[in-house]
């Protein structure tokens, strides 16, 4: 245990690093009873939450616009921008939040009122903006209702620990309800609900008592003891026994040791790391500096995706935060623990979310895997023992030290406890990011929470490129379920695939996507995949033959069976899964047809009748192919040879007018052997 | 030499990492000179051509200078399957661009490719010039670089 020097009552004023400390001090509402000590010693936490309140929970109406990677997409920017700079005589503050979760509801407007009521406004825009104003100045009227969301009561005014401790009092869009009543928001509560810049904010949310607790009343191998009966599993793809991790690490005989966090998402369809980073970057810093605290690591690294600048900027303001108020440096709160923190920024290159990988970089070297054992955990980041996690990970560990593994435990199923954190995107109506106990269904994911439409989804893309796309049916989302449906739960990535998308080319475009990203070590994997990849596109280009569907499979298992890393060793799996389970897919198109309508060399469009003559698919078409007809009735019609499917007519017609076809070359000779 | 290279020596050696350098030199002029990567090397202490293999790995990196402005199709699943490979074939015939090139002849536009932005929610979408527009369609890109070319 840790000694812990004396604390007075010391003041964030003194440092005023903070947005708030600052603003508080020119405008200071709610402040008249908070005195500013005047020694400098470090800011206590007690302080840094007093603090948080007073612009958390404060006397003046609040409005949060979610400005996170997904808000900004949707034009959040403008918005905020719009509200900031009205004249609101004092009454109402506007701040920046991350993401809230409900992706698919952005922009996303919220208000907090000094009674403890908040306003949730979604897709909002220029049309809304009186109601969002007038909701602020607290004079909501009859008219603001229709365009109002839900509104929630904190269970206790004045107390907000994250988004569980709010009542919902009142829905007017059902979807919205329907989307957060089966989550369960433990490590993701604070998200959008909190300035992510500021740290007053965080600690006010509960922030740093997990640190607080482990620093002063936790000896260090109690730490890793919660952690392992918690049994909390790695989220960045393998599962792997996190606090087994921190124990291999914590027993070595080495005791120069580091820790790194794995922010290098590289699943296209998972973004928990991104929006974990953007909106409560602090928790994944506190998950750090326990993991630190008990393996005896005083210097840490995150490596983040340089395709993510939001998260990047976000970071490197919290590290230089979490510096200044003495969270990091020398002396954490006092204690005689000492920690820093560097970023490291990666290059894009989905290899480098390979430990191993990973490290080399780090090491100024070519990111290709290295052969394991030796394990980073005994023999890592300059060759001293290292615990790389995932950023999902590290956000759990806070809430295990605070509640205990008992309580961790208490949901989830018992070989994968506690939640999970899923990106649900495709096609589904209601995309976002959301947190569930694991072991839930996907039917609850997919038609509860996203509000897919069952009839209409064909497959599922589960855990990142090397995952793997199987049918959609119910199933429920732990480790091993997944694992014997032939996919992974990796990083939690869930792209949803309707009936639209054409199996085959959605394999093309992963193996291409694999084989440009193989580090090109292994022949087989790189040089293979290339392959792969031309075998499939001489599908989706009409020029199958009957022998091709072997030997993509012999491909795929040789490719899965000599590579020597996991890379390779998934790489093949989108095709693999797909070829079990859509073999008909590929069936069609070795016959030259697409079934799902989508492969350029093999559809052609149409516009069918009745046709209400607007015109807009000839202003749009780039290439001249829409035409009058000029012999007997003078319609409008594709010319084929002309046209370069570019899908334009489709998408403007309003009357959904243009159709989309394919069918077999039966017959046709001309089909090229290669 | 330059002041960001400068910044070596005073990191500390936890903090001495190449990769944060390149994004640093890259961060100057867009693209990864020759001399800059010498000058590096030299600085650092390792040679050049493992630098060349640190840079040719990533594809962040460039060796050659962007157009002016940088237009990049996000590529990642969700947007791959609502339609990314459209808004990419409009782009490239809409710019002219051939085989392995990805700037516009008159210097005007660099196109690149993601693997996800993590904003699949409005997939598919775009980054121009390092904003992130969601939900495009193909025929809004002649519009778009319309609005590149007026801002000249
Ligand atoms: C090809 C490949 C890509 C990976 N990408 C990531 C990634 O993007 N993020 C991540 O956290 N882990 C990734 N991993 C897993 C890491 O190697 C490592 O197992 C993980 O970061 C450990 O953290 P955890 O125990 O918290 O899951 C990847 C593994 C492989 C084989
Ligand atoms: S796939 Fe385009 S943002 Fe994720």
């Amino acid at each position: 245990m840790i000694s812990r020097s004396e604390l007075k009552g010391p003041s964030v004023h003194k440092y005023q690093v903070c947005k708030s400390g600052l603003e508080s001090k020119k405008n200071p509402i709610g402040l008249a009873t908070y005195k500013v000590p005047d020694f400098p010693v470090n800011v206590s936490l007690e302080s840094l939450i007093a603090e948080g309140k007073i612009t958390l929970c404060s006397n003046q109406s609040r409005i949060n616009v979610g400005v996170a990677t997904c808000g900004r997409a949707a034009g959040a920017m403008d918005i905020y921008n719009n509200l900031e700079k009205r004249d609101w005589c004092g009454a109402v503050r506007v701040f920046k939040v991350g993401c809230i979760g409900a992706c698919y509801a952005e922009p996303l407007v919220h208000i907090r009122t000094p009674e403890g009521k908040h306003y949730f406004y979604g897709n909002v825009d220029m049309s809304i903006f009186w109601h969002i104003i007038k909701t602020a100045e607290e004079k909501p009227g009859t008219k603001t209702l229709p365009f109002l969301w839900a509104i929630t009561q904190e269970s206790k005014t004045g107390i907000l620990r994250g988004i569980q401790d709010m009542e919902l009092i009142k829905v007017q869009n059902s979807g919205f309800r329907d989307f957060f009543q089966p989550q369960v928001r433990r490590i993701s509560g604070r998200c959008g609900l909190i300035d992510p810049e500021n740290i007053a904010e965080f600690a006010a949310m509960g922030g740093f008592g997990a640190l607080e607790k482990a620093l002063f009343r936790l000896k260090r191998k109690q730490i890793i003891d919660i952690i392992r009966t918690s049994g909390l599993r790695g989220r960045g793809g393998a599962g792997f026994p996190t606090g087994d991790k921190m124990n291999i690490a914590y027993e070595n005989a080495d005791l120069v040791r580091y820790v790194i966090a794995n922010a290098d998402e590289g699943d296209p369809g998972a973004y928990m790391d991104r929006v974990l980073l953007e909106s409560d970057p602090f928790s994944v810093l506190e998950g750090m500096m326990i993991t630190a605290l008990a393996i005896g690591a005083s210097q840490g690294y995150i490596y983040v995706r340089h395709e993510y600048p939001m998260a990047v900027h976000a970071l490197k303001k919290a590290i230089n935060c979490a510096h200044k108020v003495g969270f990091l440096g020398n002396n954490v709160l006092g204690s005689s623990f000492s920690f820093d923190i560097t970023l490291v920024e990666s290059g894009g290159a989905f290899i480098c979310g390979e430990e191993t990988a990973m490290l080399q970089i780090m090491g100024g070297k070519r990111g290709e895997p290295q052969l394991r054992p030796p394990y980073p955990v005994r023999q890592g980041f300059q060759n001293h023992p290292t615990v790389i996690n995932n950023i999902e990970t590290l956000a759990n560990i806070p809430w295990i030290i605070l509640n205990g593994a008992e309580a961790y435990r208490e949901l989830g199923t018992p070989k994968s406890p506690g939640t999970k954190i899923f990106c649900l995107a495709g096609d589904i109506k209601r995309m976002g990011f959301i947190e569930v106990p694991l072991g839930t269904s996907t039917k609850v994911l997919i038609e509860k929470i996203g509000a897919g439409d069952k009839e209409s989804i064909k497959a599922l893309q589960i855990g990142g490129p090397s995952g793997g796309i199987v049918p959609y049916k119910d199933f429920s989302l732990d480790y091993e379920t997944v694992e014997s449906a032939g996919a992974i739960i990796g990083s939690g990535g869930l792209v949803t695939l309707n009936k639209k998308r054409c199996m085959v080319d959605i394999a093309r475009h992963m193996v291409n996507f694999m084989a440009s990203e193989s580090c090109g070590k292994c022949s087989i994997c790189r040089g293979g995949l290339l392959e792969l990849e031309a075998r499939l596109l001489t599908l989706t280009s009409g020029k199958g033959y009957p022998s091709i569907l072997t030997e993509i499979e012999a491909l795929s298992k040789a490719i899965s069976s000599i590579s020597l890393c996991g890379f390779g060793k998934t790489a093949a799996t989108p095709v693999t899964t797909t070829l079990t389970y859509f073999r008909d897919e590929y069936e069609a198109h070795v016959n030259g047809k697409c079934p799902a309508v989508f492969c350029k060399p093999l559809i052609n469009f149409e516009i069918v009748l009745p046709c209400r003559e607007c015109h807009a698919c000839h202003s749009v078409c780039p290439s001249g192919a829409v035409k009058r007809r000029t012999d007997k009735n003078e319609r409008l019609v594709v010319d084929s040879k002309l046209c370069i499917k570019c899908w334009a007519c489709y998408e403007a017609c309003p009357f959904d007018r243009i159709r989309i076809v394919s069918e077999e070359l039966h017959g046709k000779d001309d089909r090229n052997h290669s | 030499m330059t002041e960001k290279l400068a910044a070596w020596e005073k990191l500390s050696r936890n903090d001495k990492l190449l990769i944060n350098m390149l994004h640093l030199i890259q961060e100057e002029q867009g693209y990864i000179s020759r001399n800059r990567l010498a000058e590096l090397a030299e600085k650092a202490e390792v040679p050049v051509s493992q630098l060349q293999g640190l840079v040719s790995f990533f594809n962040s990196f460039r060796t050659y200078p962007a157009g002016k402005h940088r237009i990049s199709v996000c590529y990642g699943t969700a947007c791959y399957a609502k339609g990314a490979p459209l808004i990419n074939d409009r782009l490239v015939d809409e710019l002219k661009l051939k085989d392995n090139i990805d700037t516009s002849s008159d210097g005007l536009v660099t196109l690149e490719h993601v693997y996800c932005v993590g904003a699949c929610s409005r997939a598919p979408l775009i980054v121009v010039d390092g904003e992130i527009s969601g939900k495009i369609k193909s025929h809004q890109v002649p519009l778009i670089l319309e609005s590149l070319r007026r801002k000249e």
